[in-house]
């Protein structure tokens, strides 16, 4: 048989569009519980009508829940016969396996943005509804440069700042959801069995840690501890990734007894940008080797 | 009493082609398990190909390397000239397969959802024959892929198979999960289809008897390795029961004829043998040795395999 009678294979785009189809209603059941909870946060504020209107603000709870849409997406889009480490359904069909993947991908990246949205929405609407104004400006408490925060502070080292949520901060969440996103999806599509490697990754952990601390030293502490929190909550760590910054408060006490937030430093749209810039590259970095762990062979696209 | 002889030697060539499917040197292992061993098959363009083998003989293996649904270890396998490994998206383009298991599609969807979403897959997709075909098997679009029994499964994938009328067909036990009366009904409905459209089908079955009628060519398979492949015409022809009446004195193991694949006694001084050969030398061979040939009856395709299968079992 000549190539030219040969059946042709979908366009990369009509593959991209019926994934965001079918990826929406496979992450129905997602939808229902985050809507659920949020439908139910909704009610208890017109119920309980706190004194204090909601504040519409993007801060580390915000922005973690957030982040949060990130590692429950890819949980739904890669589970039983839909993982490609199985032959099911989905991969008996005509695409390139890397590219079907990367469809996929594309498809719950959509319908996450879809989800971050909704709950920034959500969070306008609450705002409205217990009183409160959206945008405005908030005092905070900064910490002496370069200071740390105590259990209970003076509040002569600390300096008030005016602070109102510049437009930047409103990427956050989008590019941090995303890049969580695409790190959880590499990590389904390099590893048939996730679960157990975070179960084994934190069994080996416990067991190094218990051994270690029986030898008379924190294993976790004294030799992780310190790049696990350059990892995480370093200055371009995770937390600032996700957060845009927002993660720098801490709760202290002042003299009067009174609790107050006392922040370390403002957050910045350079180190956020520095941080993205870190971050992203490894997250596209990560799902580009997982992907071409699927990809079919060279070449055999056909013309459509 | 059915005697084991030693095997005959069987055809493994097909001429020069052309071949829709054509494996040579095939390997594949999982762990230490070796599924398929050096396999050379060849489909001829057209054709209908019954695949026959043991349990694990590795042919559901080669329909899923044909997809490059998993890859092999060694060899090369084309299917329209296109390398399975290299080219596993334009190859799906070009089959239309039932698999093995009896899942159709994502559980939550729809039938009617599913042959939209498999519309935008296959650029070929006929909705027209996709209706009628729907129609024909009796299937709900209503209902929601994880609602349907196996026998239902079964009739939504032959659906999704056929209705973007691929040139190659890919079929793992397509009957299997049947009732009586839709075995009966699909089996008309691809034989409809075989002389529609143009294409070549493999077929892996273990019930050969179902689908004889639309095979003309078979394949067996044991341990990973092809044993034969012929046209049916050929092994109809080669393999024949001879049943004859023997003489006082008869010493069956010296005067079996040669190609016996099995001896069985039946009533009285009567004998029946299975024999591969040429129908002219396997008579003069028994007729000189003194039996008195009955009757000389063809056997089914089926039949042929089992007959050819168990003697290399044992």
């Amino acid at each position: 048989m000549k190539n030219m009678d040969l059946h042709p294979t979908p366009t990369f785009r009509a593959v991209l569009v019926e994934q965001i189809r079918v990826v929406g209603p496979t992450l129905k059941p997602l939808g229902v519980i985050f809507g659920g909870l949020f439908g139910l946060g909704t009610i208890l504020i017109l119920l309980n009508r706190p004194p204090d209107p909601v504040s519409f603000e993007l801060n580390y709870f915000t922005l973690s829940v957030m982040a949060l849409f990130g590692v429950a997406i890819p949980l739904f889009l890669w589970r039983g016969e839909e993982s490609p480490f199985r032959s099911g359904f989905p991969w008996t069909l005509p695409v390139e396996k890397a590219q079907h993947a990367l469809a996929r991908v594309g498809a719950g990246w959509v319908w996450l943005m879809v989800a971050v949205v909704v709950f920034i929405l959500w969070q306008a609407v609450n705002t409205l509804l217990s009183g409160g104004t959206l945008g405005g400006s908030e005092t905070w408490l900064l910490a002496a440069p370069a200071g740390t925060v105590e259990d209970r502070m003076d509040p002569a080292t600390m300096t008030s700042v005016v602070w109102s949520q510049p437009g930047w901060l409103f990427l956050v969440p989008f590019v941090g959801a995303t890049g969580v996103y695409l790190l959880i999806s590499a990590l389904f599509l390099a590893i048939r069995h996730p679960g157990r490697w975070v179960v084994g990754t934190l069994l080996g952990l416990l067991v190094v840690t218990l051994i270690t601390s029986r030898a008379g030293f924190n294993w976790l502490d004294d030799v992780a501890g310190g790049t696990l929190n350059s990892l995480l909550g370093g200055r371009y760590g995770l937390s600032t990734f996700i957060g845009g910054g927002t993660f720098e408060a801490s709760a202290t006490r002042l003299p009067s007894g009174t609790e107050v937030l006392v922040w370390l430093s403002l957050p910045t749209f350079g180190r956020w940008a520095m941080a993205v810039a870190l971050w992203s590259t490894a997250a596209i970095a990560a799902l580009g080797l997982a992907v071409f762990r699927h990809r079919d062979g060279r070449g055999g696209q056909a013309p459509t | 009493m059915s005697v084991a002889r030693v095997t005959p030697i069987l055809p493994v060539e097909l001429g020069a082609g052309p071949f829709a499917i054509s494996t040579k040197g095939l390997n594949k292992r999982y762990g230490s398990i070796q599924a398929l061993a050096g396999l050379d098959l060849d489909v001829p363009e057209g054709g209908v190909y019954v695949l026959v083998g043991p349990n694990g003989a590795g042919k559901t293996t080669l329909l899923k390397v044909l997809m490059n649904l998993i890859r092999f270890d060694g060899g090369r396998a084309r299917l329209l000239g296109l390398d399975t490994r290299k080219q596993g998206a334009l190859v799906r383009a070009q089959v239309g397969s039932v698999p093995e298991d009896h899942s159709a599609g994502y559980e939550w969807m729809r039938i009617g959802r599913l042959l939209e979403h498999c519309s935008a897959y296959y650029p070929t997709w006929d909705q027209e024959y996709a209706n009628r075909l729907a129609a024909k098997l009796e299937i709900d679009l209503t209902r929601r892929c994880a609602q349907l029994s196996k026998g239902q499964a079964r009739r939504v994938q032959l659906l999704l198979a056929l209705a973007h009328r691929p040139p190659v067909l890919l079929m793992d036990e397509p009957t299997d999960g049947l009732d009586h009366v839709a075995r009966d009904g699909m089996l008309e409905l691809l034989a409809e289809h075989l002389t529609d459209t143009p294409t070549t089908a493999l077929i892996s079955t273990h019930r050969v008897y179902e689908i004889e009628k639309l095979v003309d060519h078979v394949g067996m398979i044991r341990g990973g390795r092809l044993l034969a492949q012929m046209p049916t015409d050929v092994l109809r022809s080669r393999l024949r029961r001879y049943s004859a009446a023997l003489p006082e004195g008869w010493q069956p193991n010296e005067k079996d004829p040669g190609g016996t694949l099995t001896r069985r006694a039946g009533l009285g001084r009567a004998m029946e043998w299975t024999v591969w050969g040429e129908e002219e030398k396997v008579v003069a061979e028994l007729s000189g040795a003194g039996a008195h040939l009955q009757e000389i009856t063809p056997l089914s395709v089926d039949d042929a395999a089992t007959a050819l299968l168990s003697t290399w079992e044992t």
